[in-house]
């Protein structure tokens, strides 16, 4: 026992089996946190073996430790500047050669090494048999045969870095041998890193990135032109020798490696793996033929998010309806109304509102789990691929923008099938735009009440369309601003087909579902008790009959009234007077709050019957400004909750403040253009 | 080694133009730095062997090399220059 608590990470290519690893070796006590600054999570979890206190780091998945995406700069920042007392290298022993090459790079960086040889059976199903024994021996550091999607060899895998841990000398591993000229410019780079500093154990890895021209290696040196120099010079010297970029040169010696030790410990007795899924690819993955099961498998997404989200969503409203009455029942009459309403109408209002999103997000990962853990997903992406790159976009946006005409929120947790971070942000942004549920029953006011019949369909996928035409727009413009580089081509593994395992998609799930409670319940819950607060306070002094206020009155009175009113020059540009104001004022809750809100301002009973409303809004209103309304509930002010996840998901309140202010200006500005021209054209 | 030393006979030969069925052996990749060294990573280095699995109008190639297989845009397997394996 050594008393302290070993930080131990684990690292590995995607689809290697990594996180189901994570999962078998720390249970469930893990904790999911962001990466300051970037969209990128880590997860980090504890696993006590024999006396030894052990923190687990599961590293983002990646093929190489460059500093080219967020992912790759996060793991590379946890293996170089933490430096854990252990790496666990999760290789894909049916895809051992390209697995390795991360290999070598640890190798480089000189931290003590265990490797987890996985899905071993899928491995020697497809043809491939490793000799862990053999690969342990030419590497220099234990390997052990895992299955992690049935939780074989966890034990051993935890015994192994337990062993490593204590061994002393700690095991290191057999270094990489780049051949003469390479291995010579080393030496070279080494000697003058450490002319200044000393010999640090990662100065082999330090040297090779340097060669190699990494952009992050070369700035951490930019205030040593003497060492700088010597970089240059090495490299110009491998550029004449070897005919071609150091990066390729090192690259090729290190796949020259590989495959060195592929041939040495892997015994291939077929001939290549994945047959029949690359049989069920020319079906699934076909441009023309695929498209269809494409089509299919999104439906089924979609259906099974909202359809069967629907009913566990109407349970858990009605349950916090009920609790919010049996308060009010029973509290005694007259005394302290203030918290009663406090209670009900903000906190269990609130909290109610926090849940109701669960089954949504819920069933949406569980289908997002079924979706990348059977490989789908990449197919997905690749179908959509052309479609979405017209605007700027990664084939997998697809996945958040369909779940965004249910609801946005689940919809921007989705943004997380996006690996890199300008196509997760960009995307981000833009989805307030796509006509969430919510939506819905503001348009189902409206158009009635203004449209004649035969206009009432088209004005309603008017509405739609209006929204996906902005959003395209809105990502084509963030690509030629804030996001501006050249589109990445398209690079993209296919992993073979595999069968989900009910344990994965229930902890993808859980996961997913615990992330989101405990990282946006309480903004939420915060911001709805301040817009019950502005919608209460000042209140109206009680009348002397004691009769209840009239809500409408009170609700002028109140903060929100008066803002509704003090917005109002804002607001005529575009057709609209105070009410409307105040309405969207509480609408920021939930957009379909505005429907309810109007009723109040209106001065009538928030009943089902919204016919007597819609009289009172014909009276107030001309269709054009109604029009005008759904136009700027559509695109204008992103609702609480979206606010609080793009927060969160995106890692600063810039970007959520970039949402919520950008998306209002474009709404005041389209919104006015319309009414002004309308008017103009209509005479009106 | 590079194209150069090789003495390669078949310069020229697109990754793109490559009938679906072919093997053959990747030569030189016409690419900046940052992005031959994200290829790189996937396993696509000068003198890897690998196998078309699908090439079909504008959309992407499909292939296979070592255990994997990889969609590569049109774009970058037009910048692939590839051999016939000797």
């Amino acid at each position: 026992m050594s008393g302290r608590t070993w930080r131990v990470a684990i690292a590995g290519n995607p689809n290697a089996g990594k996180t189901t690893l994570f999962n078998t070796l720390t249970g469930v006590r893990h904790r999911v946190a962001n990466y300051p600054g970037t969209t990128v999570e880590s997860r980090e979890g504890r696993l006590q073996r024999d006396g030894e206190e052990i923190l687990l780091v599961d590293l983002p998945g990646t093929y190489s430790l460059s500093s080219y995406s967020d992912d790759e700069r996060v793991a590379r920042h946890e293996l170089v500047q933490r430096r854990p007392d252990l790496v666990v290298q999760v290789l894909d022993a049916s895809n051992l050669e390209r697995n390795l090459y991360l290999t070598t790079q640890l190798i480089d960086l000189g931290l003590p090494l265990v490797l987890a040889l996985n899905m071993s059976d899928v491995a020697e199903q497809s043809g491939v048999r490793v000799d862990a024994i053999r690969l342990s021996e030419l590497l220099g550091v234990p390997a052990i045969p895992t299955v992690g999607r049935r939780g074989e060899g966890g034990v051993e895998l935890a015994d192994a870095i337990v062993r490593a841990l204590r061994a002393e000398p700690p095991p290191r591993p057999r270094p990489v041998r780049y051949g003469d000229d390479i291995e010579r410019a080393i030496g070279e780079v080494a000697a003058a890193l450490a002319g200044s500093e000393g010999a640090k154990p990662d100065v082999r890895w330090r040297a090779l990135q340097l060669l190699e021209g990494d952009a992050q290696a070369l700035a951490a040196l930019a205030g040593r032109p003497e060492a700088l120099g010597v970089v240059e010079r090495a490299r110009d010297r491998l550029r004449a020798l070897g005919g071609d970029s150091p990066a390729m040169l090192i690259a090729e010696r290190r796949y020259g490696f590989t495959s060195g030790v592929c041939a040495a410990a892997a015994q291939r007795t077929a001939e290549t793996r994945h047959t029949w899924s690359d049989r069920v690819d020319e079906f699934l993955a076909h441009p023309v033929l695929g498209v269809p099961v494409f089509l299919a498998v999104m439906y089924a997404m979609f259906a099974l998010t909202f359809r069967l989200g629907e009913r566990p969503m109407e349970w858990i409203e009605r349950g916090f309806g009920w609790v919010g009455e049996a308060i009010g029942r029973t509290w005694p009459a007259g005394r302290a109304e203030i918290v009663r309403s406090l209670l009900v109408d903000g906190v269990i209002a609130g909290v109610g509102g926090v849940v109701s999103f669960l089954p949504n997000i819920l069933l949406l990962f569980a289908a997002i789990a079924l979706l990348e853990d059977s490989g789908y997903l990449a197919r997905a992406a690749l179908l959509s691929d052309r479609l979405m790159r017209r605007i700027g976009l990664h084939g997998r946006s697809f996945i958040p923008l369909l779940v965004g005409f249910g609801c946005t929120v689940p919809a921007i947790l989705a943004t997380r099938v996006l690996e890199n971070r300008r196509d997760r942000l960009t995307t981000m942004l833009i989805l307030p735009l796509i006509s969430c549920g919510a939506r819905l029953p503001i348009y189902a006011l409206l158009i009635p009440a203004f449209f004649p019949a035969r206009l009432r369909a088209p004005m309603l996928w008017g509405m739609y369309l209006i929204g996906i035409v902005l959003a395209v727009l809105v990502a084509l413009l963030l690509r030629r601003t804030l996001f501006r580089g050249g589109a990445e081509p398209l690079i993209l593994e296919l992993p073979p087909y595999r069968l989900p395992t009910l344990r994965g998609v229930l902890a993808h799930m859980f996961e997913r579902g615990l992330v989101y409670l405990r990282k946006a319940a309480t903004l939420i819950l915060a911001v709805s008790v301040l817009l019950w607060a502005l919608m209460t306070f000042p209140r109206l002094p009680a009348p002397a009959d004691g009769a209840p206020p009239d809500p409408s009155a009170a609700l002028a009175h109140s903060a929100a009234g008066r803002i509704g009113r003090a917005i109002e020059p804002v607001l005529r540009p575009m057709g609209f007077d105070w009410r409307i104001g105040t309405a969207m004022i509480g609408a920021f809750a939930a957009k379909e709050v505005f429907v309810a809100q109007l009723g109040i301002v209106f001065s009538l009973d928030a009943g089902d019957d919204v016919g007597p409303l819609r009289e009172r809004l014909q009276r107030a209103y001309s269709p054009l400004a109604a029009f005008c309304m759904m136009l700027f509930m559509l695109v204008a002010t992103p609702c609480m909750a979206t606010v609080a996840v793009t927060r969160r998901e995106s890692g600063s309140w810039g970007w959520a403040a970039l949402q919520f202010f950008g998306l209002t200006l474009l709404a005041w500005l389209l919104t006015t253009a319309v009414y002004q021209i309308g008017r103009l054209v209509t005479g009106g | 080694m590079n194209a150069v030393q090789r003495g390669d006979r078949h310069l020229g030969r697109l990754l793109a133009e490559c009938p679906p069925g072919a093997t053959v052996v990747l030569q030189d990749i016409e690419a900046g730095h940052r992005l031959r060294a994200r290829i790189a990573a996937l396993g696509l280095v000068p003198g890897v062997r690998l196998h078309v699995l699908r090439q079909h109008g504008r959309g992407p190639v499909l292939i296979a090399l070592h255990g994997s297989r990889l969609a590569l845009g049109r774009g970058i397997a037009e910048r692939m220059t590839v051999r016939t394996p000797a």
